[in-house]
C-alpha cells in the first residue's frame, strides 16, 4: 500500500467518523407555539416536550415556543403570512373556526386516521367544536371548567359543614352570608365570595348564569341573543349577587386576591388555580358550580392542537404523531397547569388518578357534562375580547356598578356584539 | 486693561477638508440613521400607506381611501378613548412637571444624604412597567389592598375600589405613572439646574433677591431649554399612555381607561384591522405634534 493509498482510506474514514453519528442522530424537528405562559407552566411543559424528544424513537423533535396569548394570535398570523407558521399550535376550540377559514390551519381526519387518533370517549360536544364545515381542523386536550372552591378553615369557622359543599343558589347564599364578617364599625373584614366586578371572570360567570337560566349568546339569525328574558334573569341574578354585600367586588382584572388572602371564603375559577392555592398552603376544598338558575352548567373553554397549513406537506404526518403523544401523555401538564383532560387514556393514567391533587380536580372532572363553551365563532376573539372594547365586559361592568339598568346593559351589549359581527 | 485678541480660529478653508469632514460626521451618524429609517422612519410611512387600506395583515392590503378615517370620526369607541386620553394627559403631565422641577430643586440642595435620596427618587424608574402595573394593583385592591388598610385605619369606609370604580380608576392610573416616571423629568431638571453658573445667583443676591427671587428670574428662565425639552416629552408620553392601563385595569372598568393606544391595539392586534389601527395611530401622531407646536410655540422656542 503505497503513502497515498493510505492518505486516501485515512481521510475517507475520518470523512466517515464525521458523517454517520450525524447521520444516527439526524432529527427532525417539529415548531410548536402554545400560550402556556402562566405561573411555571412554560417550565413546566418544556420537561414534557423534553421526555419526548427523549422517548421518541423516530427522530422527532419538538421545538416549542411560548407566547402569551394575545402574542401568540398577532404571531400566528404573521408567521403564517410570511410562509412560515409553526407546524403546530396549541389554543382554544373557540379559536379554531376564525383561522380555519382564512386558511392557516389544516383540515387533519385523514392525518388522524394515519396515526390513529381515538377520540372515543371523549365529550361530544367538544369534538363537535374541533370541527369547521364537518372537518376536523383540531384536536382537543382539555377541558378547564368554572367551580367552586371554598376555604375549608373559612367554612369550618362559619360553622358549615366543608364536605356539604352548596349545589343551589339558596345553599350558595346562605355559605356566602354565614361567612361574610362585619366589625363593631360595620366594616366588612371577611367576604363570602371573591367575585370581581366584570372581567373575564364577570364575563365566564355571566355565561354560566345565562345558559343555567336557559339562554345562550347567540340567536339562529347568527346575532347576539342577550336581549332575552333568560340573559335578563342571569345579569339580574349577577347584580343581586354584588349587592347583596357579600362579594369583594375586586376590580375587573381577574382580581381574586381576597380569596388567595383568606378574606373570602368562596371562589369562581378554573381548575388553574389549584396548583398556587396548594403551593400557598390553602386548606382548600372544590365543588361543582352550584346550579344558580334552572338546569346545571358551567362555563369552560378548551385547549386543542391543530396543524397549519406548510408549503410542504412533508412533515405533516410527524407533526401528527407529536399531537397523538401529547393527547396520549395529558396526564402530567393536566395536574400541573390545572386542566382536565379529555381523552380516556390520559384521565386514566396513573399519574392522574394517583396524584394528591386529585381530590382537587375530582368535581372539575365531574362538571364535564355540565360544561358549556361559548360559541366558535368566526369573530370569537373580537366578540369575546377581554380588553376595554368589549361591549360584554362593559356592560356587565355597568349593571354590577348601578350605572345601567340591566336592560339598558343587556340592550347596549347586544347592539356592542352585532356592531362587531356584522362589520365587514 | 484692554483683553488680549483671541487667537485666530484655524477654518478648514479647502472644500476637501469641508467635505471629508461631513463624511465623518455622516459616518458617525450612519448606524443611529440605518435604524432609525429601518424601524422607524419606513414602518411610520408604510403605517400611514395602511390608514387608507383595508388589511388584516394576511393577504394583500386594499385600498380604501378616507373610508378608515371616517370611520373613526364616527366611532364612539375611538372619540372615548381620545377624551379618556385628554384626560390622563391633563391628570398626569402637569404633576410630572411640577413635581419633576420641584423634586429636582429639591435633590439639588446641599443637604447631607443628598446621593441616597437622589437613589431612592430614581429607583422606580428602573422598574418595569408589568411590575408597576402589578405593584399597584396590589396596593389599591379593594378588599385587602394595603392603601384601603390604612384609610381603613383612619376611619374610611367602605374600602375605596380604586380600579374598579370608573371614577377613580384613571386617577389611580395617573398616581400610578407619577410615581413610577416623576423621577426621569427630575433628572432631567437636575442636570439642567447644575448648569446655571453659580455667578448668576451670586450677582442677584448682591442685587437683593431672596430665594424666591432667585428662583423666579434666575432659575426659571434659566430652564426654559430644559423646559422646551421635558413638557413636549411628557406631553407625548402621557398621550401614548398603555402599559401601566394593559396591566392595571385593561381598558376597563366600563371602558374608563380605555386610551388611544389600546384602542389602536385592539384593533391591530384583537381584531386584526390593521387599516384602522394605522389611521388611529396617523390621528394619534397628529394630536402629539399639534400639541408640541402649540407648547414650542408658546414658550418661543419656534
Amino acid at each position: 500500500m503505497t503513502k497515498r493509498s493510505l492518505l486516501k482510506i485515512v481521510l475517507l474514514a475520518l470523512v466517515a467518523l464525521l458523517l454517520l453519528p450525524g447521520a444516527a442522530l439526524a432529527q427532525t424537528p417539529v415548531t410548536l407555539m402554545h400560550g402556556w405562559t402562566g405561573a411555571d407552566n412554560t417550565e413546566m411543559l418544556n420537561t414534557v416536550f423534553a421526555r419526548f424528544n427523549e422517548e421518541n424513537a423516530d427522530g422527532l423533535v419538538i421545538e416549542p415556543t411560548a407566547l402569551q396569548w394575545d402574542d401568540l394570535f398577532t404571531q400566528l398570523r404573521l408567521t403564517a403570512a410570511a410562509g412560515n407558521p409553526p407546524d403546530v399550535v396549541m389554543f382554544h376550540n373557540t379559536e379554531v373556526t376564525g383561522y380555519a377559514r382564512e386558511g392557516i390551519l389544516l383540515p387533519v381526519d385523514d392525518l388522524m386516521a394515519a396515526v390513529d387518533i381515538d377520540l372515543t370517549g371523549v365529550p361530544q360536544n367538544i369534538i363537535e367544536l374541533s370541527k369547521v364545515d364537518g372537518e376536523f381542523y383540531c384536536l382537543p386536550g382539555d377541558l378547564h371548567p368554572m367551580n367552586l372552591y371554598y376555604n375549608v378553615d373559612l367554612v369550618e369557622a362559619a360553622g358549615l359543614d366543608p364536605d356539604s359543599p352548596p349545589t343551589t343558589g339558596e345553599e350558595f347564599m346562605a355559605w356566602a352570608e354565614a361567612m361574610t364578617i362585619t366589625d363593631d364599625d360595620g366594616m366588612v373584614t371577611q367576604y363570602g365570595l371573591d367575585q370581581p366586578l366584570g372581567g373575564s371572570l364577570g364575563r365566564w360567570f355571566f355565561h354560566t348564569l345565562l345558559y343555567q337560566f336557559g339562554g345562550s349568546w347567540l340567536g339562529e339569525d347568527g346575532l347576539a341573543a342577550v336581549d332575552s328574558e333568560e340573559a335578563h334573569e342571569a345579569l339580574q341574578y349577577m347584580v343581586d349577587l354584588q349587592n347583596s354585600g357579600i362579594s369583594s367586588m375586586g376590580s375587573g382584572v381577574g382580581d381574586i386576591s381576597a380569596f388567595q388572602n383568606e378574606r373570602a371564603g368562596m371562589v369562581l375559577v378554573g381548575p388553574w388555580m389549584v396548583n398556587s392555592y396548594i403551593r400557598e398552603g390553602k386548606n382548600l376544598g372544590t365543588a361543582v358550580m352550584p346550579t344558580f338558575g334552572n338546569v346545571p352548567a358551567t362555563w369552560t373553554n378548551t385547549h386543542c392542537l391543530a396543524l397549519t397549513r406548510q408549503d410542504s406537506d412533508e412533515n405533516y404526518l410527524n407533526s401528527m404523531k407529536v399531537i397523538k403523544w401529547f393527547l396520549e401523555n395529558y396526564a402530567e401538564p393536566g395536574i400541573k397547569v390545572g386542566i382536565v383532560p379529555v381523552l380516556p387514556v390520559a384521565l386514566a393514567d396513573p399519574y392522574w388518578t394517583d396524584h394528591e391533587f386529585a381530590q382537587y380536580y375530582a368535581p372539575f372532572v365531574d362538571s364535564l357534562s355540565i360544561s358549556v363553551m361559548e360559541p366558535a365563532i368566526e369573530k370569537y376573539t373580537s366578540v369575546f375580547a377581554f380588553g376595554g372594547q368589549s361591549p360584554i365586559l362593559r356592560n356587565i361592568e355597568a349593571a354590577q356598578a348601578g350605572d345601567k339598568s340591566v336592560e339598558e346593559a343587556l340592550a347596549d351589549m347586544k347592539a356592542g356584539i352585532d356592531e362587531i359581527l356584522l362589520d365587514e | 486693561m484692554s483683553r488680549p485678541a483671541p487667537p485666530k480660529a484655524k477654518h478648514a478653508t479647502s472644500p476637501w477638508i469641508s467635505i471629508k469632514n461631513d463624511l465623518i460626521a455622516y459616518a458617525f451618524m450612519a448606524p443611529y440613521l440605518f435604524l432609525f429609517i429601518v424601524f422607524l422612519l419606513l414602518p411610520a410611512v408604510v403605517g400611514v400607506y395602511a390608514s387608507f387600506t383595508k388589511w388584516g395583515i394576511i393577504g394583500q392590503p386594499k385600498w380604501v381611501g378616507l373610508k378608515n378615517y371616517n370611520k373613526l370620526i364616527n366611532s364612539d369607541l375611538f372619540i372615548e378613548s381620545l377624551q379618556n386620553t385628554l384626560y390622563f394627559v391633563v391628570l398626569a403631565a402637569i404633576p410630572l412637571i411640577v413635581l419633576g422641577f420641584l423634586l429636582a430643586l429639591l435633590v439639588n440642595q446641599k443637604l447631607r444624604g443628598r446621593n441616597i435620596a437622589r437613589a431612592i427618587v430614581f429607583l422606580p424608574h428602573v422598574v418595569s412597567v408589568a411590575a408597576v402595573g402589578i405593584i399597584f394593583q396590589w396596593i389599591l385592591e379593594r378588599s385587602s389592598g394595603l392603601l384601603n388598610y390604612y384609610l381603613g385605619l383612619l376611619g374610611v369606609n367602605p374600602p375605596i375600589n380604586w380600579l374598579g370604580d370608573p371614577d377613580s380608576a384613571m386617577p389611580a392610573i395617573a398616581i400610578t405613572t407619577i410615581w413610577w416616571t416623576v423621577n426621569g423629568n427630575m433628572i432631567i431638571y437636575l442636570a439642567g439646574l447644575q448648569d446655571i453658573p453659580e455667578d448668576l445667583y451670586e450677582a442677584a443676591r448682591i442685587d437683593g433677591a431672596g430665594r424666591w427671587q432667585e428662583l423666579r428670574y434666575v432659575t426659571i428662565p434659566m430652564l426654559m431649554p430644559v423646559n422646551a425639552f421635558v413638557i413636549p416629552l411628557t406631553v407625548i408620553a402621557c398621550w401614548r399612555v398603555f402599559g401601566q392601563v394593559f396591566v392595571m385595569t385593561r381598558g376597563g372598568p366600563q371602558g374608563s381607561t380605555f386610551t388611544v393606544a389600546q384602542f389602536i391595539y385592539e384593533t391591530a392586534f384583537v381584531n386584526f384591522n390593521m387599516g384602522l389601527a394605522s389611521a388611529a395611530g396617523v390621528i394619534l401622531m397628529l394630536i402629539t405634534l399639534s400639541f408640541t407646536i402649540i407648547q414650542l410655540r408658546a414658550m418661543k422656542v419656534i
